[in-house]
């Protein structure tokens, strides 16, 4: 992808006051590649090193600590001299979540000076700890800049930050000055713009900033100017101060202070909430359940189920209808599913295309347009906004349960099973959400604290049996010939082998990224709190319009992308698939699927439109065969059972669905990952169903 | 052991042991709760007090 040598450099300089953790900062994005120098001709040590991240070579500078930019000590004036000659690519300021108004205030002076911002929040797990809530999305949208939440000390937030640093170096991200409104000063700064333009030496410096800065009493603008020579300014600066002071009765530097400290007061006030911790005695009580040996895995269980069942059946029905129709209540069970979010909005969309497609055909419009816009178009809209609900319910009970303090126990009786699996007891929440749905179940690990848990448990949890996996083995299990038990035994023998490899993957992965030693559980067990709705509400939304926005246009993309597959071929539109690129493509891969057992390109393209999400290899056999009904069609297929085990394999194990391989994209961004995510999927899948296919053969020939 | 010392597990601290049943230890330090696994708490040397 990227040749190393020939990476592109990217200078990050780190601003912060003293004591927010800058240090600890670089040492972590750095490691051993550090050295130390001076600055030149002054006596404070200059912090330099660098990592790479994506093929990009980021080269950071730690400018010394310093409360502004006032110039008004060696340190302050260091930093500012290296942002106006040096121009970094991006500047990192990193504040502290703990005392955010006064470390704000170097953001809010550096954002005045320099456009390629990010703010760093530190030590948000102590500030989270504290009951203080940060929402960095609306911090963020005030200050044009991307705002991070991290915790240097546990390495958290790292990964986001270096993402953004690229983004910002770049230009991916429209990052802005900020300027704020510092009211009747404005109109004499501008007087002072014109004549400092005159100015030749000025001109490293912006000039609005420059002007407001020498009206608030800067030394080394001034002596700048005496230097050169612009002797006539030094005058003008003087008089302008004077008439501000007596026009509008303080002096210029009192007003920007007070306007910068205004501007952040605002800021926090709307961006931070506080939470009551419960008193002591309630902690207590609470913990001696659940922190019992034997009363605390059964609570958390059961919450953690509470949890799914609540997640998941308002939105697909999943598990509620299958019990159901276990049970013997059919009806009930369609009725069920007619009222879960998912089939609302499905058919929602369906009224939509149908009415679009009718509108259309009136109208004349051929049929590809149609089609298009109607499938591809409508689908993809379709196939994102049905995942809103799953996601933003998710993050819901999400906060809630972090936001209480609940997980924290959660995590702590669960640590023993789930570091065996090389993650944190806090995993078992995400892992047993793919049971529903992967893609929330991804997108949960963000739960997690390092970056390399996060990514280890995305990468099993697509091994995990979805509902749509359910489906289809549920689909394909009805024909095979045998007693209705042995039917559901099948089903869960798939189940039982594919935690089996989530375990096994989970031991090779954290074995390749070099976690192999189980880790000792040191876990802070915050006071339980009452959850507050604001905060709970800032987590989901922000996590909801992250999905729409990052993982919302790689599903629709891609859905687009298969229509095009699916409705084109060598005469151009085709209205059925067996006519398009698809049936080309299945056709031209079933040598690889004999591999399993399987020579019919039917199915070959089946598992192809599968990709879109796993119910469509139903759909699609059902279409291709002319059936009526499911059982109808794998019957006409005519599969050994042998084919029909190496298929229920294969459907449950190979690469997840576009969503979730879209969900995973966006949270990590990093193309080599998704590459092994979908790889390892299709290769472990493909083993494992030619195995049982070859076993099978032997064992029943025919 | 560093992560110990940053939640205040530091030699001479006073500690109270919460839970010490199967699984992990849970200590108190001046109201804060610490989980400590088994294998970590069993080298913490400690001395009772009371």
């Amino acid at each position: 992808m990227s040749n190393p040598s020939r990476a592109r450099e990217i200078v990050v300089a780190l601003a912060g006051s003293p004591n927010v953790g800058k240090s600890t900062l670089f040492n972590i994005l750095v490691g051993a590649n550090r050295f130390v120098g001076n600055w030149p001709g002054k006596t404070v040590d200059k912090y330099e090193g660098f990592f790479e991240h994506m093929g990009y070579r980021i080269r950071v500078v730690d400018l010394p600590g310093t409360y502004s930019l006032n110039a008004l000590t060696e340190e302050e004036a260091i930093a500012r001299d290296y942002i106006v000659s040096e121009k970094p690519d991006v500047i990192v300021v990193v504040a502290n979540a703990v005392s955010l108004e006064t470390s704000l205030y170097l953001a809010v002076q550096t954002l005045e000076l320099y456009d390629k911002v990010i703010v760093a929040i530190n030590k948000i797990d102590a500030a989270s700890r504290r009951g203080i809530h940060i929402n960095t999305e609306k911090i963020s949208r005030r200050l044009g800049v991307p705002v991070v939440a991290i915790s240097a000390l546990k390495r958290e937030g790292i990964h986001e930050l270096t993402d953004y640093i690229i983004q910002v170096a770049e230009g991916k991200y429209p990052s802005r000055k900020l300027s704020l409104d510092y009211g009747g000063l404005g109109y004499y700064a501008k007087d002072l713009v014109e004549a400092l333009s005159a100015c030749k030496e000025m001109s490293r410096y912006p000039l609005q900033w420059a002007a407001l800065r020498l009206l608030e009493g800067d030394v080394e603008l001034e002596q700048l100017i005496k230097k050169t020579g612009c002797s006539s300014l030094q005058v003008l600066v003087e008089e302008t101060r004077k008439k501000i002071e007596q026009d509008l009765g303080d002096p210029a530097a009192l007003i920007t202070a007070s306007v910068r400290y205004d501007f952040i007061g605002k800021l926090v006030a709307e961006s931070v909430t506080y939470t009551s911790v419960a008193g002591r005695e309630f902690t207590e009580n609470l913990d001696k359940i659940f922190l019992h040996p034997l009363a605390g895995p059964l609570a958390s269980l059961l919450l953690i189920f509470a949890v799914l069942v609540l997640v998941l059946s308002v939105n697909t029905g999943f598990p509620i209808k299958q019990i159901l129709e276990l049970t013997g209540n059919e009806e009930l069970a369609q009725l069920f599913e007619t009222y879960t979010l998912s089939s609302i909005l499905s058919s929602l969309f369906d009224t939509v295309s149908q009415f679009v497609s009718d509108f259309m055909t009136s109208h004349g419009a051929p049929p590809y347009l149609i089609s298009l816009i109607t499938e591809g178009i409508i689908g993809g809209v379709g196939a994102v906004l049905t995942f809103l609900p799953l996601i933003f319910i998710v993050f819901v009970a999400f906060g809630f349960l972090e936001d209480t303090g609940l997980m924290a126990r959660i995590a702590t009786v669960y640590h023993g099973l789930m570091s065996r699996l090389g993650a944190s007891g806090k995993a078992l929440m995400p892992l047993l959400l793919g049971f529903g749905c992967n893609v929330p179940a991804i997108m949960g690990t963000k739960i997690l604290d390092t970056d390399k848990e996060k990514i280890l448990v995305s990468m099993i949890a697509p091994l995990i049996p979805c509902q749509a996996r359910l489906v289809i083995l549920l689909f394909l299990a009805s024909a095979i010939p045998a007693t209705s038990t042995a039917k559901i035994i099948a089903v869960l023998a798939v189940y039982a082998y594919s935690l089996l490899l989530v375990a096994v993957a989970a031991k090779i992965a954290s074995r390749l990224m070099g976690g192999g030693a189980k880790t000792e559980l040191i876990l802070e067990l915050p006071p339980y709190h009452r959850p507050s709705l604001k905060v709970i509400w800032w987590y989901a939304w922000d996590n909801t319009l992250h999905f729409l926005k990052k993982a919302g246009t790689i599903i629709f993309m891609l859905t687009i992308l298969v229509w095009a597959l699916l409705h084109t071929g060598p005469q151009g539109y085709v209205q059925e698939a067996t006519d398009s690129y698809a049936r080309s493509i299945g056709e031209a891969i079933t040598p690889l699927t004999s591999l399993i057992g399987i020579q019919s390109w039917q199915i070959s393209l089946a598992l192809i439109t599968g990709f879109i999400a796993k119910e469509a290899v139903a759909s699609t056999l059902i279409v291709m065969t002319g059936a009526t009904n499911p059982s109808e069609a794998v019957q006409s297929l005519a599969l050994t059972p042998a084919q029909l085990a190496s298929l229920m394999i294969f459907t449950t194990v190979y690469t997840p669905c576009l969503a979730t391989v879209s969900a995973f994209h966006a949270q990590f961004r990093d193309r080599r990952l998704t590459l092994i995510l979908v790889l390892y999927t299709l290769i472990i899948g493909t083993l494992s169903a030619s195995l049982v296919y070859h076993l099978l053969s032997l064992v029943m020939p025919g | 052991m560093r992560r110990l010392f940053e939640l205040g597990v530091v030699p001479g601290e006073e500690l109270r042991v919460v839970f010490n049943n199967a699984g992990p230890i849970v200590v108190e330090r001046s109201g804060t709760r610490i989980a400590i696994g088994r294998g970590l708490a069993a080298r913490i040397i400690v001395e009772v007090i009371e």
